[in-house]
């Protein structure tokens, strides 16, 4: 169960990545009336360049503990991207339940501006340092002129255009209607009305992906508390749970809209059906759309029509990534995995004041991310 | 076959201006990128043989002034490239040629 949730994000923070992440834990901690001496369990990620600007950290999550002063008898590392702080929650669960700790925190984040300012990707973090070769495959991919993830998901979002004929004005609706939740949720961070011309208008990074349809960079941590006890909170956890990874490289697949996400929620097809609301990756509008087909929700290659036609607001058809997702949250150090949490946990305690699920009994929650889609977690959380 | 034997065979065959890659003598699939056991079965009985080098454009995206993309080549197998040509869309066949990228000879698509 989740004892105490928190997030401290800025479009660019000024300080240290070392206040940014002190700011979310103690709010955290207020939340679970709890002190950092009752933290007996953390986790966290690491990712070049998103935490603090360098490439490395050494020893990172001791490092990290150690600063905070929280000596736990349990550490981890998840190193998968977005979607790892879903998998944590879930690891999390099941070291509770063995006896291995009380009280685990998840401490999630960075500075993702420092990469931003830099005019990289997270993926790209490796042009500054000539002499690190972030993958096994030395210069047969970082020569080329890519910028992944970017145009990675490109490449994913033009395929799909090919074989199903999805257009760029249903990806562009999708991120018209997510704006329209944020709208609503009064606590975004990207605001004001936008039509599909607007998105459709603003520049292409990386064909056919539009500016505004892949999400933004900025600088937080969250900080979950799990813990054995729910404390003030509602009592939830997770009631189905799967993850899958692929080590194939995307040209080395079939068909690159087949993303791990088919894997991670076949085992619970019939009940991702029945949930009230749902937070699915939206790194980039085509992430969202290649969730919706992957984990069953609509048929293969149906998802912009389905957008289209349906509405994803609080008390829509399906509501969808209701706070506005991370494309207008913000996606703080280039992963929106706790975005995704942060938001379900609002909305399954009521309290996302106007932008609330009707009595919300279950949620379905897909984070998709790692290098080259490799990763998808999937799980709903409920009673 | 160690991986450095690998890299050293392809980056020779790219400075003779041939397209290498792994067929794989247990399950008989192809890949590109180097790995001592077959992606696909586990199998190490593997030969790195010359390709075609012809091929078609699975996926393609235009940024920064110029394209990149997935080539799937006659033999079955893919990888990322930088294509180059007049009219680059998704599903166009390709030619690969070589170009040097920081001191490096490396094989891009071409459209005729
Ligand atoms: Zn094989």
């Amino acid at each position: 169960m989740i004892r105490g949730f928190a997030e401290a994000v800025y479009k660019n923070y000024d300080g240290s990545v070392y206040d940014l992440m002190t700011e979310a834990l103690e709010k955290a901690l207020e939340m679970a009336s709890l002190e950092r001496k009752d933290i007996d369990g953390f986790m966290t990620t690491f990712l070049p360049g998103v935490f603090d600007g360098n490439i490395y950290m050494h020893f990172f999550p001791d490092q990290l503990c150690g600063y905070l002063g929280i000596t736990p008898k349990y550490i981890d590392s998840l190193e998968y991207g977005g979607p790892s702080v879903l998998s944590a929650l879930w690891r999390a669960e099941r070291l509770i339940k063995e006896g291995l700790a009380e009280n685990i925190l998840l401490l999630f984040g960075g500075k993702g501006s420092d990469v931003r300012k830099r005019k990289q990707t997270v993926d790209s973090f490796e042009k500054l340092y000539p002499e690190v070769t972030n993958t096994p495959y030395r210069h047969l991919i970082n020569l080329y002129n890519n910028m992944n993830p970017v145009s990675d998901y490109a490449l994913a979002a033009e395929r799909h255009k090919k074989i199903y004929g999805s257009t760029d004005s249903q990806r562009a609706e999708l991120i018209v209607k997510q704006r329209k939740n944020a709208n609503r949720s009064g606590y975004s961070m990207f605001t004001g009305d936008l039509s599909v011309d607007d998105v459709l208008k603003s520049s292409i990074i990386s064909s056919p992906l539009h500016l505004l349809e892949i999400v933004y960079p900025v600088d937080g941590f969250h900080a979950f508390i799990v813990s054995g006890k729910a404390g003030k909170l509602r009592g939830i956890k997770i009631l189905n749970y799967g993850e899958a990874h692929q080590s194939l490289l995307p040209p080395e697949v079939d068909d690159i809209t087949i993303t791990p996400a088919i894997e991670s929620s076949k085992n619970f097809r019939n009940e991702i059906s029945k949930c009230d609301f749902y937070e699915l990756y939206d790194s980039f509008s085509i992430t969202v759309m290649l969730q919706l087909e992957n984990t069953g929700i609509v048929p293969a290659g149906q998802s912009g029509k389905f957008i289209e036609k349906n509405s994803i607001s609080v008390d829509g058809d399906l509501p969808l990534n209701t706070g506005g997702g991370s494309i207008n949250r913000g996606q703080p150090a280039y992963m929106s995995g706790s975005v995704l949490l942060y938001e379900a946990l609002l909305q399954m305690n009521e309290m996302a004041s106007g932008n609330q699920v009707k009595s919300p009994g279950k949620v379905f929650i897909n984070g998709i991310g790692g290098w080259s889609r490799n990763h998808s977690v999937s799980l709903i959380l409920g009673d | 076959m160690k991986i450095d034997e690998i890299y050293n065979e392809y980056d020779k065959m790219f400075v003779s201006n041939k397209m290498p890659f792994i067929k794989c003598k247990t399950c008989g699939r192809n890949y590109y990128y180097p790995r001592t056991v077959c992606p696909f079965c586990g199998g190490s009985n593997i030969e790195i043989v010359s390709a075609s080098g012809t091929g078609e454009i699975y996926s393609c995206t235009e940024f920064n002034h110029g394209f990149y993309g997935i080539i799937k080549f006659q033999e079955g197998f893919g990888a990322y490239m930088d294509i180059d040509g007049n009219s680059v869309s998704t599903g166009r066949k390709i030619r690969i040629k070589f170009k040097e990228i920081k001191g490096k000879v490396l094989p891009y698509a071409s459209v005729d």
